[in-house]
């Protein structure tokens, strides 16, 4: 590649997606946004459909933030077009945001009002008549369980409330497609896992489309559908978890097979020099007294050999299959660049 | 059932029709420390100068006009209230939000900039109410002592309601300006000395003018004024509006609308009043009013010359079918060509009422375009100084907006000023080197305006060459701007109606859907 980036080739994308959806939920055409000098956004394009989850991964300061605020109409891009169930987020803003919700990173909190003083608030802020907007901030509360902290000032919430109520606030409008940015920084495990079953919840149950920021990428991992790997503003690698890996390891000139690893409680060279008389076996290393191999044969092929390193009278005493990371690919994909 | 759940119950009801920012705004202000704090404050300070007065007065509180004066110490104190705290609190959570990223969660709301903006001016206009509440007592105590005018009363309380509301939408436009610390602080300053200077103003005008509000011409008076007040609120809402509404939308025809409406109505107006009320117009009346139309009009105009030429799709679709009309809303749609067509059809019309007004001096049957005197020369060399400045203005934002994409009307304004600057220190320099003495009006002297009208005013010219040279100057200033006027107007004229734009559109989605050659994100597609 000219930028010396690692990219992934990129085919057409088909007029209709295989899941019968003719219109995007989200679509980014050659997406630009120019701070001076700075390419902030650097020709994004990617579509998502409905009920997806897609997490946006990238370094600090990659762009993400910016590019899913022009996708919530804070933000006008400088040159191509973002389409949210396919309104133009530049011609029909006033569209896009009734169908769009955005929860910010950090967004501020009021002073002197209480949950649900907030969430009517923005409630009333989209024009719901007065019953609707009664049973919009009732159901609000309850998805995210809320209901027994209306009274208490939003000010005095604790980080993770403070994220139910940043997300109950984005729920109130019930919108097709919901852009959540960094949701899960500065959580606990227990509001981290809370969180993401809520999300879960949202895509798989409610069928919304649900676009996600996060440094924690083994929690993307477990929610999203797809992902994209964005830094200095382009797009590295898009699609599911699996095809990312995949690709990845198929640019990098690796084997597409499985990893394994297998820890022996002695003689480890003679393990290292079995595997690399094997043809199936590829990249073998050694750390310790563990090896690790990709191994592109299939399951049969491994047990005959395993087989044959008991009858080589190997001591294992582990042998499994490692399944790679999005964390992985995410370290191989990316260098660090920052803009 | 008791009263009070029924009168909460009804307050819910009329609340759920409200505005929901004054609705937030109203709940909030009655938990906040600053809003009680300054209720209780305000009616301490008038019970205590309610007691003060009592026993300063004494026995003589029973004679004479007494009610006057306690009027005056209650009325102070609901000005301070309501022309400075409450414009800086609106000024204040216009800022705060900004701030505090609540704004951009509003913003992308179903709640439109007018609707925020306009919340935010009827929560100021709450607080007033709350105020006005709270001295409402000491004036029915007032009421009760010699000397009580209940009709000037009423009155002054009522034009105090109206500049407050103007103040707010000022305290609201300067908000809506500052996006980052140091404009904040130099927001808050100017905030608190305007309001602070429009204090002292409004209060010695209450009670020196000695207004006889039995005249229809005081009326008439009253009426430019309770206009001009007004209008300006609306504009400076309209600035706010404008500083919160979608970058693709329409930022400027609002703005130019108001500040039009605004100008016209007010000379037309004053044309009004000397036709009804006054035998003529003296010329220096004209001249007033030209300088300072032309002030407002060159400023106006400067801002809206510094926006990007070109029009939005958004803003297109939006275009009226028929090309006249078109043409007639030309100089009010965006864009900084677009603004110069704006200013100096201003200009124009304003040269037309004011030689209407040079007419109706005269009395005369046959009209005359000119007059040889001072005042109208300086009136005609300032025309050209606002047709100079906004052409030229014109001309360097084309020339910087194309290095420069974020050049706003601020640096044009200090762009001029700069260029006005070294033009004025070349002229310094050139009388220096000249060891030039006499104070007759040089050619030179046209860069320097204040000199120049000056120069008129005080007769130190014949009044027609600076006159000729404000007119080259002014005919130099179109003539650099006539090509992108033309397309300016092309722009309009020639953009596809409403249902071609839409087709337009259409097809180039379908385009761009065929050549895309983007990710999909889907399940099962090969995608990265």
């Amino acid at each position: 590649m000219s930028d010396g980036q690692t990219r992934i080739s990129t085919p057409p994308a088909p007029a209709v997606a295989s899941n019968g959806n003719a219109t995007p939920a989200i679509e980014c055409r050659h997406l630009h946004r120019y701070f001076g000098r700075l390419k902030a956004v650097n020709d994004v394009s990617f579509r998502a459909y409905r009920g997806q989850v897609i997490g946006f991964i990238g370094p600090n300061g990659a762009g993400k933030t910016t590019a899913m605020r022009i996708l919530a109409t804070l933000d006008v891009p400088t040159a191509g077009d973002a389409f949210i169930n396919g309104y133009s987020v530049i011609d029909d803003p006033d569209k896009v945001r009734k169908i769009v919700g955005f929860m910010p990173d950090s967004f501020g909190k009021y002073a002197n009002m209480n949950v649900l003083e907030y969430i009517d608030y923005f409630a009333r802020a989209y024009n719901l008549s007065p019953p609707a907007r009664r049973d919009a901030v009732e159901r609000v509360l309850v998805f995210t369980e809320l209901k027994p902290l209306v009274e208490k000032p939003v000010i005095s919430l604790s980080k993770g409330l403070s994220q139910r109520l940043g997300l109950a606030r984005t729920l109130i409008n019930d919108p097709a497609v919901l852009i959540l940015d960094e949701p899960a920084a500065g959580l606990d495990p227990r509001a981290r896992i809370e969180l993401r079953e809520l999300v879960r919840l949202l895509a798989r149950e409610l069928k919304k489309t649900v676009l996600i920021s996060s440094h924690i990428l083994t929690e993307l991992g477990e929610i999203c559908d797809s992902a994209a790997i964005i830094e200095a503003g382009r797009i590295l690698a898009s699609g599911t978890i699996d095809e990312i890996q995949q690709a990845q390891r198929a640019s990098q000139g690796r084997s597409t097979g499985a990893a394994v690893c297998v820890r022996v409680l002695r003689d480890v060279e003679r393990l290292e020099r079995l595997l690399l008389e094997q043809p199936l076996a590829s990249g073998v290393t050694v750390v310790a007294q563990t090896a690790t191999f990709e191994f592109t044969g299939d399951e049969a092929g491994l047990c005959d050999l395993l087989r044959l390193m008991v009858r080589e009278n190997l001591d294992v005493v582990e042998f499994r299959g490692r399944s790679e990371t999005l964390e992985d690919a995410f370290l191989a994909i990316t260098k660090g660049v920052t803009q | 059932m008791s009263s009070l759940p029924l009168a909460i119950r009804r307050l819910e009801r009329f609340g759920d029709h409200c505005n929901a920012i004054v609705v937030k705004e109203v709940r909030q202000s009655l938990k906040s420390r600053q809003f009680v704090g300054t209720f209780v404050l305000l009616l301490l300070v008038a019970w205590g100068g309610s007691i003060f007065g009592i026993t300063m007065t004494g026995d003589s509180i029973e004679y004479g006009s007494s009610a006057e004066g306690f009027f005056i110490l209650f009325f102070l104190i609901l000005c301070v209230a309501s022309l400075v705290i409450v414009p800086f609190a609106a000024f204040r959570s216009i800022v705060e939000e900004r701030a505090e990223n609540t704004l951009e969660l509003v913003q992308i709301t179903a709640m439109s900039p007018r609707q925020i903006v306009w919340g935010k001016s009827l929560s100021a206009l709450v607080q007033v109410l709350v105020y006005f509440s709270a001295i409402t007592p000491f004036i029915a105590f007032t009421s009760l002592l010699p000397g009580f005018d209940f009709v000037r009363t009423m009155f002054n309380l009522g034009i105090l309601l109206v500049v407050s509301f103007a103040f707010s939408s000022v305290g609201l436009a300067i908000g809506a300006q500052t996006k980052n610390r140091i404009s904040q602080a130099f927001g808050s300053l100017g905030v608190i000395v305007l309001a602070f200077i429009g204090l002292f103003m409004f209060a010695s005008f209450t009670f020196q003018a000695n207004l006889s509000l039995g005249e229809a011409s005081t009326w008439w008076g009253i009426g430019i004024a309770v206009f001009f007040a007004l209008s300006s609120s609306y504009l400076c809402q309209q600035v706010a509006i404008a500083q919160l509404t979608f970058e693709s939308d329409n930022r400027s025809s609002g703005i130019r609308l108001t500040v039009t409406a605004q100008w016209l109505i007010g000379w037309l107006a004053i044309l009004g009043y000397v036709a009804l009320f006054k035998s003529s117009f003296a010329d220096m009346n004209i001249y007033v009013m030209v300088t300072l139309t032309s002030i407002f009009l060159t400023i106006a105009g400067l801002f809206v010359i510094a926006e990007a030429d070109g029009l939005s799709r958004r803003v297109a679709r939006g275009l009226p079918r028929s090309r006249w009309m078109r043409a007639v809303w030309v100089p009010f749609l965006p864009g900084g060509t677009r603004g110069l067509i704006f200013g100096l059809g201003s200009i124009g019309l304003m040269t037309v009422l004011a030689i209407l007004a040079m007419n109706l001096e005269t009395k005369t049957v046959t009209t005359h375009l000119h007059s040889t005197s001072r005042e109208w020369s300086a009136a005609e060399v300032t025309i050209a100084y606002a047709v100079i400045y906004m052409g030229a203005g014109a001309f360097l934002t084309r020339l910087f907006r194309t290095v420069m994409t974020n050049f706003s009307p601020g640096h044009l304004i200090a762009l001029l000023l700069l260029i006005n600057l070294l033009l004025v220190l070349l002229e310094f320099l050139w009388h220096f080197l000249s060891n030039f003495r006499d104070n007759t009006f040089q050619p030179i002297d046209i860069v320097f305006p204040i000199v120049t009208i000056n120069d008129i005013m005080e007769d130190h010219t014949n009044n027609s060459l600076p006159v000729i040279e404000g007119a080259i100057g002014a005919v130099l200033a179109i003539a650099i701007n006539g090509r992108a006027m033309v397309r300016a107007f092309r722009e309009v004229l020639r953009n596809p109606v409403r249902g071609e734009i839409e087709l337009e559109v259409a097809r180039r989605k379908e385009a761009q859907a065929a050549a895309l050659t983007g990710m999909v994100l889907e399940p099962g597609a090969a995608t990265s």
